[in-house]
């Protein structure tokens, strides 16, 4: 047997993890940690498919890795960046301090 | 030559933090928001010619980037839209920094654009990367407490919508071993679909639904229409959605159309097929966007419900899987963008004027600027779909495609979703006909001065409110001049007939 299932499994373990960072912190900071563990749960699935799966001369899958990688440090930086704006105006990083936006 | 409109588009948003960082350094102050919007507008007016002289050929398999006739038609109404969007000027002092602004203008719609032509799915995530990170930072860029809580809120869902998209397309690549959605279409006609492209589609469906606003995943969408600056509000509004829908559009025909080719919209194709998925998707989508938008009490949070609900209607004619309904709901989609877009532009101008977005502030606006109420009048109305606005031939055709597309095998298919999509249809009419009461029937609360001079709007803005108006007119008149063309391109590029 291949070990694929086992490395799914725990591609899927993290991105559930990252999930539900997400889904219960309230800190953005941290969510925004959450967010990178669905990317590399991503990642992973890319290199376990591309290892055992039929060869694959063009390397799909170390590609989409590559380029994930450099997506999320992106998004981190605009994040942190988007993160620090409303720092400014709520000295807090407290999701539960946003709400002046509702209808 | 393929990418001549995007390198444009590059080359001016350079020269655009050129000429901001050298006016900067020579006077001491930022560029000025007009030299700003006039670079920005050129710039797109070049793309849009330069899309001219881009040889269209189908998708040959090999390539990343694909022109196909689709692509083409696409590209150039995101370039109209974002011309729009670029016209809609920010208020005084809205921007602090008008030269980075455009510039991240000019990025987000290169950004689209790439995204609209290509069946590879690791280029598809990165021109859409590319778009969605420039739309966050638009959306939070002047610096209030407002902007910057709707730009956080729009980059949490999107982020997380972003990672979904990827574990998606990564089972997608496991399952096919191929990057591209004509290898997945291949792998699945060679057999049943495994669990792991299930689970691929399900992602990728949940991390477009979040672009498209649908609605399990339009939190964001309230709150990014009401905080961000108009002009970017426009932006994500008109083009991102429409660039969601081409997307989607390409990976249920061209990369899953065989899983749901046994008429899997009927109930019993439940197993089979994403088409009672997305149906269900619709449905809530409707109800909830229709339902929530009646209590309202900002126009503009009011549109974005609006576009909630209006993406319930293009899910209607997605889930019926048929070219007819893929080419009414891009029609639609193309509608819809122009009539919202016009109508943020009206609200920004009120908003500006009245100094808030209730419906109250739009009470007299008949006295106060005709036209301007009239431009409303045309939006709200076609978005309400009444003739003979283009709005009503969207949703006419939508509709009435999705019904023939989904009742081909006899079965009632998907009649109950037309009829529900109908019956909120007039529902929406209350609400778009209550901003349009106090518009006409109304006076301006403080009387007095309703005959003394009232808001008048900067060029450009004028330009942003009556083009679309115009055009959904003449859309309305002569549907076929756009219906034709999008139905012959998905059969030259999707092979769909």
């Amino acid at each position: 047997m291949t070990p694929l299932p086992l490395l799914l499994t725990l591609s899927s373990l993290l991105f559930t993890l990252g999930l539900f960072a997400v889904l219960t912190r309230r800190n953005v900071i941290l969510i925004l940690v959450g967010i990178e563990l669905m990317f590399n749960a991503a990642n992973i699935n890319f290199i376990a498919f591309w290892r055992y799966g039929p060869p694959d001369p063009d390397l799909i899958g170390p590609m989409f890795v590559l380029f994930a990688i450099a997506i999320a440090a992106a998004e981190a930086a605009v994040g942190l960046a988007i993160i620090l704006m409303g720092f400014r105006h709520t000295r807090s990083t407290d999701l539960n301090r946003l709400d002046s936006l509702h209808g | 030559m393929q990418l001549l409109p995007e390198a444009v588009l590059v080359l001016t948003a350079l020269v655009l933090l050129g000429a901001a960082v050298a006016v900067e350094t020579q006077s001491g102050k930022p560029i000025s928001k007009h030299a700003a919007i006039v670079i920005a507008a050129c710039g797109v007016v070049l793309a849009g010619l330069a899309l001219c002289y881009v040889p269209v050929d189908v998708d040959s398999g090999k390539s990343l980037i694909v022109i196909d006739p689709l692509a083409h038609i696409f590209k150039a109404v995101v370039l109209g839209l974002g011309l729009l969007a670029v016209l809609l000027p920010p208020a005084r002092g809205e921007i602090p920094q008008p030269g980075e602004f455009y510039a991240l203008m000019l990025f987000a719609l290169t950004g689209l654009l790439l995204t609209t032509g290509t069946n590879h799915l690791l280029f598809l995530f990165v021109a859409l990367e590319l778009a969605s990170l420039s739309l966050y930072l638009l959306v939070g860029f002047s610096r209030t407490a407002r902007a910057a809580e709707a730009s956080l809120k729009y980059f949490l869902f999107g982020g997380v919508s972003a990672a979904f998209l990827l574990f998606g397309l990564s089972f997608l690549y496991g399952f096919a071993h191929s990057a591209t959605l004509a290898g997945v279409a291949d792998a699945l006609g060679a057999g049943p679909p495994s669990a792991l492209a299930v689970t691929g589609l399900v992602m990728v469906v949940v991390g477009l639904g979040f672009k498209l606003a649908a609605a399990p995943f339009h939190y964001w969408a309230p709150d990014v229409y009401q905080g961000a600056p108009a002009t970017s509000a426009a932006l994500v509004v008109a083009a991102s959605k429409v660039v969601g829908m081409v997307v989607l559009v390409r990976f249920l025909m061209l990369g899953f159309h065989a899983v749901s080719a046994a008429g899997s919209a009927a109930w019993g194709g439940m197993v089979a097929g994403w088409s009672p998925w997305l149906a269900v998707l619709a449905a809530v989508s409707m109800v909830l966007g229709n339902v929530l938008a009646l209590a309202q009490t900002s126009v503009r949070r009011l549109l974005a419900y609006s576009a909630v609900a209006n993406t319930g209607y293009l899910l209607v004619a997605m889930s019926a899987n048929g070219a007819s309904a893929a080419g009414a709901a891009l029609f639609y989609v193309i509608v819809y963008g122009l009539a919202t877009l016009g109508a943020l532009a009206v609200t920004a101008a009120v908003e500006r004027d009245r100094g808030n977005d209730s419906p109250v502030a739009f009470a007299g606006l008949i006295h106060r600027s005709p036209w301007q109420a009239v431009a409303l009048l045309v939006f709200l109305t076609s978005l309400a779909g009444i003739p003979p606005l283009a709005g009503f031939v969207g949703k006419f055709v939508l509709f009435s495609a999705a019904m023939a597309e989904s009742t081909k095998g006899g079965t009632p298919g998907l009649t109950w979703l037309v009829a529900l999509a109908a019956i909120m249809s007039a529902i929406s009419l209350y609400y778009y006909l209550s901003v349009l009461k106090q518009a006409f029937v109304r006076d301006t609360p403080d009387g007095g001065n309703t005959a003394a001079a009232g808001p008048t709007l900067s060029p450009a803005h004028f330009l942003a409110v009556a083009l679309p108006a115009m055009a959904l007119v003449v859309l309305g008149l002569f549907p076929a001049l756009l219906l034709d063309p999008i139905a012959s391109a998905l059969v030259a590029s999707l092979g769909l007939r």
